[in-house]
């Protein structure tokens, strides 16, 4: 099953508009996370590492409403923490459906296949469960520091599937991954039959537990190119053809941070859903007062080695969309990969 | 600027602020910092939470503190960078790492071979 067209326009025809309108800096993914609670505790992660105080917290419904329509970004992606332990995920996710957004709730799947037995979510075209798997089992369970999640997450997906959901995967991929083992677990999940996978560099977040597993930009497009070379014609990647150029060192972007903002329980984060550098108390108060020009990967160290989604698919995105050039890079890419 | 500032963990630090330079700098680390912290302000309050934001650019710079104790939806307090007498890393540091050093150990253990 591939992305839904009607998403393909929405985006599109979104994108167009902020061309028209001359806007050089819009939101495309808001990254909405109601809470940093987690049911895991992964070697990658610096997102959860917060007091007992600060990890009972979590945004209202209303809050994550509010924060929606104040960005107004197409798609809204609900990571964490794990958004699934939040007692109101369900209304917050029919509300967005309400709202027509496309969600992507990502999720460690852990407690997935409970939500959907109990009903709490409903298929529909605006929601995917996007499923945190790391690479292969051992890899994956490796670096989430628990023995049986891939087995968990892979019964989860089955069920998700079986009952007409979307679900696409997210992996993200550290210094020492195989290259072949990658390719092979590409091949697993596109037997579960999910509509498409996301990849990542792991970003090197100063308060994640493991700090020797980071990827330098070199070795992070040493690793992609021999991943992706000959690619097998059933993979299917929800990316933009573009963003796996630029992983490859095909193509050189510069971050577009404003291209997936981050509201959490601090506010809006400035300036992008990695640096933590201050949080702004509105939307607009997050485009006007971030210094952009601080950022990007040739501008300040703590970007130096980031090539991570949030970041760039705005920007590859935005290539398309530039002209003619930018949409014929894209066809060209679509059928090269 | 602050000197002596620890290498490593700044868990228990408790810096001497001599100065508004000072003060800045360890208000940047606390905001940095993955624990509580207990604040005493010019006026003699003191005040144990997590320091969630730090706006240099504001007019005047704030930082903003959910209180250890406020377990609810209360929102976070903002305090003036002006009135803060002291800072202590009173708090655990929850991004020490421990978690994955036991990880590792443990897993090393029950596969009987170093992982690294």
């Amino acid at each position: 099953m591939p992305v839904p067209l009607s998403q393909i326009w929405t985006v599109a025809s979104y994108v167009v508009k902020q061309k028209l309108r001359r806007r050089k800096r819009y939101p495309l993914v808001l990254m909405l996370e109601p809470l940093f609670r987690c049911n895991l505790s992964c070697a990658g992660c610096g997102k959860i590492q917060y007091p007992g105080h600060i990890l009972r917290r979590q945004l209202t419904a209303e809050q994550c409403f509010n924060a929606v329509e104040e960005c107004g970004a197409p798609i809204v992606s609900i990571p964490g923490g794990e958004p699934l332990m939040h007692p109101e995920m369900p209304a917050i996710v029919r509300g967005l459906i309400e709202r027509r957004k496309y969600i992507y709730l990502c999720t460690n799947a852990l407690l997935l296949k409970e939500k959907i037995e109990k009903g709490d979510y409903t298929p529909s075209k605006y929601l995917s469960f996007s499923v945190h798997m790391d690479g292969p089992k051992d890899e994956h369970d490796f670096a989430v520091c628990r023995e049986g999640t891939f087995e968990q997450a892979v019964e989860a997906i089955r069920l998700a599937v079986k009952k007409g959901f979307r679900v696409t995967t997210n992996t993200t991929l550290f210094e020492g991954a195989d290259p072949d083992k990658v390719r092979g677990f590409f091949d697993e999940m596109m037997d579960l039959d999910v509509e498409g996978m996301m990849l990542s560099p792991g970003y090197s977040y100063d308060k994640a537990p493991d700090q020797s597993g980071f990827l330098g930009r070199q070795r992070t497009q040493e690793l992609f190119s021999r991943i992706l070379t000959q690619p097998k014609k059933r993979w299917r990647f929800n990316h933009s053809p573009l963003f796996l150029r630029f992983l490859q060192g095909e193509i050189e972007y510069h971050c577009s941070p404003w291209g997936n903002p981050t509201y959490n329980i601090f506010g809006w984060q400035k300036p992008c859903y990695l640096l933590q550098e201050g949080y702004a108390e509105s939307f607009q108060q997050l485009m006007e007062s971030t210094d952009w020009d601080r950022y990007g990967h040739t501008k300040n160290e703590k970007c130096r080695d980031c090539m991570v989604h949030s970041g760039y698919e705005a920007t590859a995105v935005d290539d398309t969309f530039s002209g003619p050039a930018g949409l014929w890079r894209t066809v060209k890419s679509t059928f090269s990969l | 600027m602050i000197e002596d500032v620890p290498e490593g963990s700044l868990e228990s630090w408790r810096p001497h602020i001599d100065s508004p330079g000072a003060r800045d700098d360890v208000l940047r680390l606390a905001f940095d910092y993955r624990g509580d912290v207990t604040l005493t302000l010019k006026n003699g309050a003191i005040l144990d939470g997590f320091v969630s934001n730090l706006r240099p650019d504001a007019e005047p710079p704030f930082i903003e503190v959910f209180a250890a104790d406020d377990e609810g939806a209360a929102p976070p307090r903002r305090i003036p960078w002006d009135d803060v007498a002291a800072v202590a890393f009173t708090g655990r540091d929850m991004a020490d790492g421990r978690s994955w050093e036991a990880w590792v150990a443990k897993w090393e253990k029950e596969h009987g071979t170093k992982r690294f």
